[in-house]
C-alpha cells in the first residue's frame, strides 16, 4: 500500500492559489525530497498532509486513511515536524517526550520504554534532565524528531528539518533520516539545502507557484528534462583525434573540451553507450576515463523553476 | 517481615503501586504538563507567595487593630473579610487569567500545531487547562485554610456562611477558568489576544469584588442563610454556573476542533439545555415559592433567551452547506434527520433552533399562565422570541445572500448587536435634537425592551406601534430567510438519502462477500 498519496489537492488563501491540483505518492521506505522556491506551496501542502489545513479540493491518503474523512486516525499514522515550532521551555527533555507519549495514548511501562527508545535513537539520553530552553537549535531539532517518532508513524513529514543547523548537526540529522527510511518509514522532507536532500532522498517532487512541476527519481527527472546524457571521455591520444572519432559516431553532439578530455551530449540508452565504447576502442582510441556527468539536484531545480513569486 | 513478603503480588504496597500507575496513566496529559510548568514558572509562584504574605500581613493588622480598639467581637468577621478578599482576587482573577494565558501560550509559542496532530481531543485540551487552573485554585484554598479556620476560632462567623462562601467560590473559579479558556480560543493574533485579555481582566475584577461583597453579606448577616428566597436564588445560581461552564467548554472544544468536524451541534444542544433549565426553574418556582408572581417567570424566560441569544447569533451566521464530514453524519432515517435539523450546523438551521426553543418555551409558559390566568407571561414570551428572531434572522438572512468568508461572517456577528444598539439609541439621540422627551427616555417603538415592558403591563396602546414594526420585521425575516431555510431542509434530506444509499451499498457488498464462498 502507498504510504502517502496526495490526490489533486488545491488550496486558496483569498485570491492566492497556494496549492494547485498537486498529486504525488511516497512509498514505504522511501525518502522524498520536496523542493521549490520560497512561497511555492511546500509548507501548505505539508500542512494539508498533516491535517492542519483543509484543502479546498482533493484529498490526502495516509497509509490508507483519508485526512478529510478520518483526520484523527490519519494523525495516528503520521508524524509531522513543522518548520516553525515551539517547545515548552520550563520542561525537561524527558518530561516533554513523556507528555507527548501520554498525548499519543501510551501508558505504563510501554510509555517509558518508548521514550527511552526514541531518546536513544536521537542520542538525547544523556541530556534527558536538561530544560528545553537550554538546548541548542540542533538538539531542539532532534527533540522534535524524537517527538515525531513516539507513536511509530508510518509516514514522517519534515518541513525544513535542516534549517539553521551547523554542518555537524546536518550530517547527524541526515543519518537519522536515512535510518528512518531504512526502518520502512515513508518520509517527505522539504529543504532549501539541495545537496543535503540529494544525498538522502530516493526521489524528489518539485513545486513552484503551487503547481507540481516534476516528481520522480533525480536521474529520471534529469532524463525527462534533457533527452541526452552528458558524457566525459579522456583517452591516450590527442584531443583532435578523439574529437574526430567521436563525431563519426551516431547520437553524439556538442563536443567540447574539459580538463584533459572531452565532454559531449549523447542520445541513446545504456546499451548503445556500451557499444559506443566498444567501437571507440576498436578504432584504436584508448579511453582512460569514460563517465556520465554528475546529475545535480541544483541543475534540475534551476531548469524546472523560474523563481516566480506568488 | 522480609523484603520478599513485602514485594509479593497482591499485597497492599504492590496493589497501591499498581493503582497509582493506573491513575497516572489516566491523568489528562495537559494537566500533567501544565502543573509541571506552572510550578516551575514565575507567574504562579510569585503570585502565590505574594497573596499568602499579603493575607498574613492583613490578618496581623486586623488582630492588632482589634486589640488597639478593644473591639474583639468583630475580629472574626474583619479577619475573614480581609483574608477572603485576598483569596478572592487569587482564585477569581489570577487563576482564570492564568488559564487564559496558558491556552494563548500554545499559539504564541507555536506549540499548538504539535498538540493538534497528537491523539489529544479538543475536550482533553480544554479540560486539561481548566483542571490545571483548578489545581492552582485548590493550592490557594489549602494555603488559606489556616486563615479560615482561625476566623472561625476567633468567633463571630457562622461556619455555614464560610462553607457556602468557599463552596460557591470554588464553583465560580472553575466556571471562570472555563470561560477564560473559551475566550482564549477566540483569537490567535496578538492584537486580538491583547483585546481579549483586557476584556477578561475587566470582567474578572468585578467578579472578585462581587464575591467579596457576597461573602461579607454572608458573615455579617448569617440569618439570610435561612431565608427561603435566598436559598432558592443560591440553588438557581448554582445550577446555572455549571451550564455556563459547559457552554464555555463546548465553545472551547468547537474552536479547537478540525474545520471538517461538527463544531456546532454540541453548542446547540447546550443552548437548548439553557432554555430547558431556565424553564424548569421557572415552572418549579412559579408553582411553589413564587406562586402568582409573573415577574419571576418573565425574568427567567428573559434571562434564558438572553443567554442563548449570543449563541443564536453565531448559529444563524454559520456557513449554510455542511462540511464534507458532517454531511456523512446526517441520520439515515428521514424522520430522525428532520427532527435533528435544528441541532445540525448551518445558518438557517440556527434559526430553526431559535424557533424550536421559542415553541418549547411557549409550551411550558402557556400552562403556567393558565394556572393564575396571567396572560402577560405568554404575550411577553411570544414577543420576546419574535424580537429575537428578527434581531438575529433579518441581518443574517440578508447577509446570507452575499457574505461567503469567515471575515464577512465575523463582521455580521459584530454588526447584529451594534444594529440593535443603534435601533435603541439613535431615536434617543434624535429625541434630544427634536426635544421629544419620551424618545430621550428610551420609550420609543424601536426599543424592544420598552415594548416588552409595556407588554408585561398589558399596555397595548403604547406597545402598538412597536408591535406593528415587529410584525413588519417578522414578515421581512420570513421573506429573506425562506430560500435558505428551504435549502437547509433539502440539504438534510439529500444527505440522509445519500447515507441510506451508502448503507444499502455497504450491506449489498457484505451480502455479496458472504454469499461468494457458498457459490
Amino acid at each position: 500500500m502507498t504510504a502517502l498519496e496526495v490526490r489533486g489537492i488545491t488550496k486558496t488563501f483569498r485570491s492566492l492559489k497556494a496549492v494547485d491540483d498537486v498529486s504525488f505518492t511516497v512509498e514505504p521506505g522511501s525518502i522524498c525530497g520536496f523542493i521549490g522556491p520560497n512561497g511555492a506551496g511546500k509548507t501548505t501542502t505539508m500542512r494539508i498532509c498533516a491535517t492542519l489545513e483543509l484543502p479546498d479540493h482533493g484529498d490526502v491518503i495516509v497509509d490508507g486513511v483519508s485526512v478529510l474523512e478520518d483526520p484523527r486516525r490519519a494523525r495516528r499514522k503520521l508524524g509531522f515536524m513543522p518548520d516553525n515550532y515551539g517547545a515548552y521551555p520550563q520542561t525537561t527533555i524527558r518530561e516533554y517526550l513523556d507528555f507527548y507519549a501520554r498525548a499519543y495514548g501510551l501508558t505504563g511501562k510501554a510509555r517509558k520504554k518508548t521514550v527511552d527508545q526514541v531518546m536513544a535513537f536521537t542520542s538525547l539520553g544523556p541530556l534527558e534532565e536538561k530544560l528545553i530552553n537550554t538546548l541548542s537549535k540542533g538538539m531542539k531539532q532532534r527533540l522534535c524528531l524524537a517527538k515525531t517518532m513516539l507513536h511509530d508513524p508510518a509516514v514522517l513529514i519534515l518541513d525544513e528539518p535542516a534549517a539553521g543547523l551547523d554542518p555537524r548537526a546536518r550530517v547527524e540529522l541526515r543519518e537519522l533520516v536515512k535510518a528512518l527510511g531504512a526502518m520502512g518509514k515513508a518520509l517527505l522532507i522539504s529543504s532549501h539545502i539541495l545537496t543535503e536532500l540529494a544525498e538522502m532522498c530516493d526521489g524528489v517532487a518539485v513545486i513552484e507557484s503551487g503547481k507540481l512541476l516534476a516528481r520522480g527519481r533525480v536521474g529520471e527527472i534529469q532524463r525527462s528534462l534533457q533527452p541526452h546524457a552528458t558524457m566525459y571521455v579522456r583517452a591516450l591520444c590527442d584531443l583532435a583525434t578523439l574529437e574526430k572519432a567521436l563525431l563519426e559516431e551516431p547520437g553524439i553532439a556538442n563536443v567540447r573540451g574539459e580538463r584533459q578530455g572531452l565532454v559531449f551530449d549523447y542520445t541513446g540508452d545504456d546499451e548503445a553507450l556500451a557499444r559506443l565504447l566498444e567501437r571507440l576502442v576498436a578504432r584504436g582510441v584508448k579511453p582512460v576515463e569514460f563517465a556520465g556527468g554528475e546529475v545535480k539536484l541544483e541543475d534540475i531545480f534551476m531548469s524546472l523553476t523560474q523563481g516566480t513569486l506568488q | 517481615m522480609t523484603s520478599e513478603t513485602l514485594s509479593k503480588p497482591g499485597d497492599e504496597p504492590a496493589a497501591l503501586g499498581a493503582f497509582l500507575a493506573r491513575a497516572d496513566d489516566r491523568l489528562n496529559p495537559i494537566l500533567v504538563k501544565e502543573v509541571r510548568q506552572a510550578l516551575r514558572g514565575r507567574y504562579f509562584r510569585n503570585l502565590f507567595w505574594l497573596t499568602v504574605v499579603l493575607a498574613t500581613a492583613l490578618g496581623v493588622f486586623m488582630i492588632v487593630l482589634a486589640n488597639v480598639d478593644g473591639d474583639l467581637d468583630e475580629l472574626g468577621t474583619n479577619f475573614f473579610m480581609a483574608t477572603f478578599g485576598v483569596l478572592s482576587f487569587a482564585v477569581h482573577t489570577f487563576v482564570p487569567f492564568w488559564a487564559f494565558q496558558s491556552m494563548g501560550a500554545e499559539w504564541e509559542e507555536n506549540t499548538f500545531d504539535l498538540l493538534v496532530i497528537s491523539d489529544l481531543r479538543p475536550k482533553q485540551l480544554v479540560v486539561g487547562k481548566v483542571l490545571a487552573a483548578t489545581v492552582q485554585a485548590l493550592l490557594y484554598y489549602s494555603a488559606f485554610s489556616p486563615f479560615l479556620v482561625s476566623t472561625f476560632l476567633m468567633g463571630g462567623v457562622d461556619i455555614l456562611a464560610i462553607g457556602l462562601a468557599i463552596g460557591l467560590s470554588i464553583l465560580v473559579s472553575t466556571t471562570l477558568s472555563f470561560l477564560a479558556v473559551a475566550l482564549s480560543t477566540l483569537g490567535r493574533t496578538k492584537i486580538v489576544r491583547a483585546a481579549l485579555a483586557m476584556l477578561l481582566a475587566c470582567a474578572l475584577l468585578p467578579v472578585s469584588a462581587g464575591a467579596i461583597g457576597f461573602a461579607t453579606m454572608l458573615v455579617q448577616a448569617p440569618n439570610v442563610l435561612r431565608d427561603r428566597d435566598f436559598q432558592y436564588a443560591v440553588a438557581m445560581f448554582g445550577s446555572v454556573l455549571p451550564i455556563v461552564a459547559l457552554f464555555a467548554f463546548a465553545i472551547g472544544c468547537a474552536r479547537l476542533a478540525h474545520e471538517e468536524e461538527n463544531r456546532s451541534s454540541a453548542l446547540r444542544v447546550l443552548a437548548s439545555a439553557i432554555t430547558v433549565v431556565t424553564l424548569a426553574w421557572a415552572a418549579v418556582g412559579y408553582t411553589t415559592f413564587f406562586r402568582g408572581e409573573e415577574q419571576f417567570v418573565i425574568a427567567l424566560v428573559g434571562a434564558g433567551c438572553a443567554l442563548a441569544m449570543v449563541a443564536y447569533v453565531f448559529f444563524a451566521t454559520e456557513p449554510e452547506p455542511f462540511g464534507r464530514r458532517v454531511a456523512r453524519q446526517v441520520p439515515s432515517s428521514r424522520t430522525l434527520a428532520l427532527c435533528s435539523l435544528p441541532w445540525l450546523p448551518g445558518g438557517a438551521r440556527g434559526l430553526a433552533l431559535l424557533i424550536g426553543n421559542a415553541l418549547l418555551t411557549l409550551l411550558v409558559v402557556g400552562p403556567l399562565a393558565l394556572l393564575e390566568g396571567d396572560e402577560s407571561i405568554v404575550v411577553f414570551t411570544l414577543a420576546l422570541y419574535l424580537y429575537a428572531l428578527v434581531v438575529v434572522g433579518l441581518p443574517s438572512g440578508i447577509a446570507s445572500y452575499f457574505v461567503r468568508t469567515l471575515r464577512g461572517r465575523t463582521a455580521v456577528r459584530v454588526a447584529i448587536p451594534l444594529l440593535l444598539g443603534l435601533a435603541i439609541f439613535l431615536p434617543s439621540i434624535a429625541g434630544m435634537l427634536l426635544d421629544v422627551h419620551a424618545w430621550m427616555e428610551l420609550e420609543h417603538p424601536l426599543d424592544p425592551f420598552w415594548v416588552l415592558a409595556c407588554l408585561v403591563d398589558l399596555n397595548l396602546a403604547d406597545a402598538g406601534p412597536g408591535l406593528a414594526l415587529l410584525a413588519i420585521g417578522v414578515v421581512l425575516t420570513a421573506i429573506v430567510n425562506a430560500k435558505r431555510v428551504g435549502n437547509a431542509v433539502a440539504e438534510v434530506l439529500r444527505c440522509s438519502a445519500e447515507r441510506r444509499a451508502r448503507e444499502a451499498a455497504a450491506a449489498q457488498a457484505t451480502h455479496t462477500t458472504d454469499a461468494a464462498p457458498q457459490r
